[in-house]
């Protein structure tokens, strides 16, 4: 019995993972340079998982009729891998975000600075710039860069500083949800009490430098602003 | 339920789940290649190419992760292959150690992280590299090896000795190499790794759930506090050592050289996930002692990179 409850272990941990990668949701859980990777091993344990079984099973109808050894740790593990079918996938919470959030920001290296720095200064529509790349610009601490630049992008919302502005906020993972790390944009807004926290929206706007908390920065004033449901792809990437 | 609850609950479904799903990957590679080498590799061969003398075996130990490239998930069932084909628990534990920081792909993440500076890539090579050599001559000086490990039956159904050849092996030697053999022994050892895998990302994610990185942040200010902060934060989060250097960036310009270079060299050594996993090869005095002299180590480590470097960094 033991070795039955092992390899459909296998199995179900295999088709779980490929379960989540077909209902859209693995990307949810790890960053997507390690999806084919992770793949690959899921179809080969589910293989293993399922020749085992099988093999086990083959003329060996005795290991049904034995009461005694059906309650075991191995059996509570296949259970446990069966009941993560049940558990909805989801981005991580606002809660996580807020204690997440922290001095230690994103970091950038030199080059990555230096090619945003090189980007903004060509004069390229700054609106098709990626939410990543503002958050790098942002590290540069020169705020005249940001200056009547155009914005566009999607984030969910988390509280802001003063009664009249909300962070547009995202995670960005390296290596999968335990690293996500949350980073954010100041967005002023008169009407916030139209949308609530972990709204996601859409936003265009552009960005003008203001004083919020005795400091300078750059903030986005929005010229359209549209609740949208979670994207396919809720993490930044990193690397 | 309260939405915060029930939102903290999910969160740490999430995180549990996200480890479990990231180290799948690396927890096969190992077990696959571990199974392979059990079934095709002669333990003959090995100990012809291992050295007598302590040192140099101990240096061998510590280059096969150079060869095995596998992460701290991945080494674990291989380490037990090691111990199965004849090799000594300290040779064991100076393999496991340097090997998450010897593999190729985690000395190029570090470089490319680190926007190619060498400081940091080549003090963690060589930190890990000489704390894992110590702290495994300092095991081998233990009277009976054997006492560092867990009871034989539990190591394997099949009995072995650790002085010459195994008799487990040469069992495997001599049988035929059928497919389901190999099948068989993937499952038996993906599982043992896999059970401890499950405790220790649940370990793992509540320790996240329950502690904000804040407090992390409380000891920035004060050069050792601020070393043992990062070594605790590596413990925790349980991060594959393939990309916690990019991890390990966010901290740069808050934390000093040494707190980055101790998370760096303690976290593919030891953290919670992998500690249970070792479970499953050594003794619980073992794992405590082992997690005792790697932190006090990459704690002397830090703060000696902080001496040296003045505590500036960038």
């Amino acid at each position: 019995m033991t070795k039955l409850y092992n390899y459909l272990t296998l199995f179900l941990i295999g088709i779980y993972i490929i379960y989540l990668f077909v209902i859209n949701k693995l990307v949810f859980l790890i960053h997507l340079r390690y999806l084919w990777l992770t793949l690959g091993c899921a179809g080969l344990i589910a293989l293993v998982g399922m020749i085992g079984s099988i093999s086990v099973c083959k003329g060996n109808y005795r290991i049904f009729n034995s009461p005694k050894k059906f309650l075991s740790w191995n059996f509570a593990i296949l259970i446990l891998v069966a009941g993560m079918f049940a558990v909805p996938i989801k981005s991580l919470s606002i809660e996580s975000f807020n204690l997440r959030s922290s001095k230690t920001a994103i970091n950038f290296t030199d080059e990555e600075k230096k090619q945003v720095k090189q980007k903004l200064g060509k004069g390229i529509d700054s609106s098709t710039f990626k939410f990543f790349d503002w958050i790098n610009a942002k590290s540069l601490n020169e705020n005249g860069i940001f200056r009547d630049k155009k914005f566009k992008g999607s984030g969910f919302i988390t509280a802001g500083k003063t009664p009249s502005t909300f962070e547009l906020s995202r995670f960005v993972v390296s290596c999968c949800v335990v690293d996500a790390t949350p980073v954010s944009l100041t967005v002023e807004y008169d009407y916030i009490k139209d949308f609530k926290p972990s709204d996601w929206v859409q936003i265009e706007g552009q960005f003008v430098i203001k004083t919020v908390e005795d400091k300078n920065q750059p903030i986005i004033i929005p010229t359209s602003i549209s609740k949208i449901p979670e994207p396919d792809n809720v993490y930044l990437d990193r690397t | 339920m309260n939405p915060y609850i029930l939102n903290r609950l999910s969160d740490f479904a999430m995180i549990f789940i996200g480890l479990l799903v990231e180290s799948m990957p690396f927890i096969v590679f190992g077990v696959a290649i571990s199974t392979l080498i059990g079934r095709y590799v002669k333990t003959s061969w090995i100990l012809k190419i291992k050295s007598k003398n302590t040192l140099v075996s101990h240096i061998q130990s510590m280059l096969i992760g150079m060869i095995l490239p596998v992460c701290e998930c991945g080494n674990i069932p291989l380490a037990k292959r090691l111990l199965l084909m004849g090799f000594k628990p300290s040779e064991v534990i100076t393999f496991m150690l340097a090997a998450p920081i010897f593999n190729p792909l985690v000395l190029i993440t570090t470089l490319v992280a680190f926007n190619l500076d060498p400081n940091v890539g080549f003090i963690r090579v060589i930190a890990g590299g000489l704390i894992s050599l110590l702290i495994g001559l300092i095991f081998s000086l233990h009277p009976v090896p054997d006492q560092l490990l867990v009871s034989k039956k539990a190591l394997s159904k099949k009995s072995f000795s650790f002085s010459g050849l195994s008799t487990f092996q040469k069992t495997v030697d001599t049988e035929p190499s059928h497919g389901i053999f190999l099948v068989n022994d993937f499952r038996e050892e993906f599982i043992n790794v896999f059970k401890m895998l499950i405790i220790g990302c649940f370990l793992a994610a509540a320790f996240q759930i329950l502690i904000p990185r804040d407090t992390i942040n409380m000891f920035v200010g004060s050069p050792s506090l601020s070393v043992a902060a990062l070594m605790f934060l590596a413990f925790v989060i349980s991060i594959c050592s393939s990309v916690d250097a990019f991890f390990a960036l966010s901290f740069v310009g808050t934390f000093n050289l040494g707190s980055i270079v101790a998370f760096l060299v303690f976290g593919p050594m030891i953290d919670i996930k992998s500690l249970m996993m070792l479970k499953t090869i050594f003794k619980n005095k073992t794992l405590i002692t082992l997690t005792i002299l790697v932190a006090l180590a990459c704690l002397i480590t830090g703060l000696s990179v902080n001496y040296f470097y003045k505590l500036n960094y960038l």
